[in-house]
């Protein structure tokens, strides 16, 4: 698996320059990759596939929008063999979110 | 311009609002996090230009979406999925598409086709009342003509002739007698002597429009609606 660290390039393209913007859309990003990740366990908890493939199509964008190329292919690759009712893919998926965690507990402002 | 954002996920209005925040000729009216309110809103709001449109949402997918609505405005889908670029030109409403994460540049990309589309006369789809089709009659035949498959129609002494992509029609009858039976908002009068489809204007110089490869003129008395009835920026 290719060493991938998430980046903010990104956002810093979108910001512009505007401390303002942001930290505004880090902080929506930051709230709802949390909530999507929740539910994402939740639904794999409950062996319910149809939400576990929402909430891995949810946090695809959010591993985009941080610019992990690599990582958005495995994530599509797991929501593609998610739809096929199978697991492959899993524990690279989750090894990826623990990669963003990470990230984001390491940079708590902007 | 007025434009809706629709998309399930937050991160995604946050971030194609504060692009369309950079679009001084752009604004959003609203945005949704499903498909099934812009439906209501747009029934009591006709006045949208552009719709961003998430594909994938559940129960209600973009797809869902535009094989449901009458009358679309504009739309760009916003998807993760670039796979289904092929099916979203299948409509004629779709302006483009726009693959997450959407990059500033791609972005106004988008927006000068949207410019483009409203600039040549993008006119929504004709009203169910409206008629979609006229009979003529040439040679003791009744010959069904597609009202969309019409160009123009010029008038030649007692004659008309009505130009469709395809081929000629020669009818005895008026302009005027003609223009009666297509519908106002899909057919404008340009001069004395000619009718226009004006979703086929390919552009407008000085005094004349462009159609296939026809210049139509354009009388100084009708230039004025036919301004109006374009989305000029």
């Amino acid at each position: 698996m290719i060493n991938e660290t998430p980046n903010l390039e990104y956002l810093e393209q979108l910001a512009a320059g505007d401390p303002k913007v942001r930290q505004t859309i880090f902080d929506v990003m930051v709230k709802e990759y949390f909530a999507d990740y929740q539910e994402y366990k939740a639904a794999i908890a409950q062996n319910d596939v149809k939400k576990s493939i929402t909430f891995v199509h949810r946090l695809k964008h959010k591993i985009g929008f941080l610019g992990m190329e690599y990582s958005y292919q495995i994530a599509h690759r797991y929501e593609e063999e998610l739809r096929r009712n199978s697991d492959r893919f899993q524990s690279e998926f989750e090894a990826v979110l623990l990669k963003i965690q990470e990230f984001i507990n390491s940079t708590p402002s902007l | 311009m007025k434009c809706v954002i629709v998309d399930d996920e937050l991160l995604a209005r946050e971030v194609l609002s504060h692009l369309v925040l950079k679009t001084p000729d752009l604004i959003v009216t609203e945005t949704f996090s499903n498909a099934i309110d812009v439906m209501k809103y747009l029934n009591s709001n006709p006045d949208v230009d552009l719709i961003f449109l998430d594909i994938h949402m559940p129960n209600f997918s973009g797809f869902d979406f535009v094989q449901t609505i009458k009358n679309p405005p504009l739309i760009i889908l916003v998807t993760n999925d670039k796979n289904l670029a092929l099916e979203a030109f299948n409509y004629d409403c779709i302006v483009d598409y726009l693959v997450k994460p959407i990059l500033p540049e791609r972005f106004e990309r988008a927006m000068e086709r949207v410019r483009m589309k409203l600039h040549v006369g993008y006119i929504k789809p004709v009203d169910s009342n409206d008629p979609q089709e006229i009979y003529v009659n040439i040679d003791k035949r009744l010959i069904k003509i597609d009202l969309n498959a019409i160009n123009y129609i010029k008038a030649n002494g007692d004659y008309v002739i009505i130009k469709t992509e395809q081929q000629n029609y020669i009818v005895h009858t008026t302009l005027s007698k003609l223009q009666e039976k297509l519908p106002k908002t899909q057919f404008l009068k340009t001069h004395r002597s000619f009718i226009i489809n004006i979703a086929k204007i390919i552009d407008i110089k000085d005094s004349t429009v462009l159609i296939g490869k026809d210049v139509i003129p354009v009388s100084k008395n009708n230039r004025a609606e036919l301004i109006e009835r374009l989305n000029l920026i």
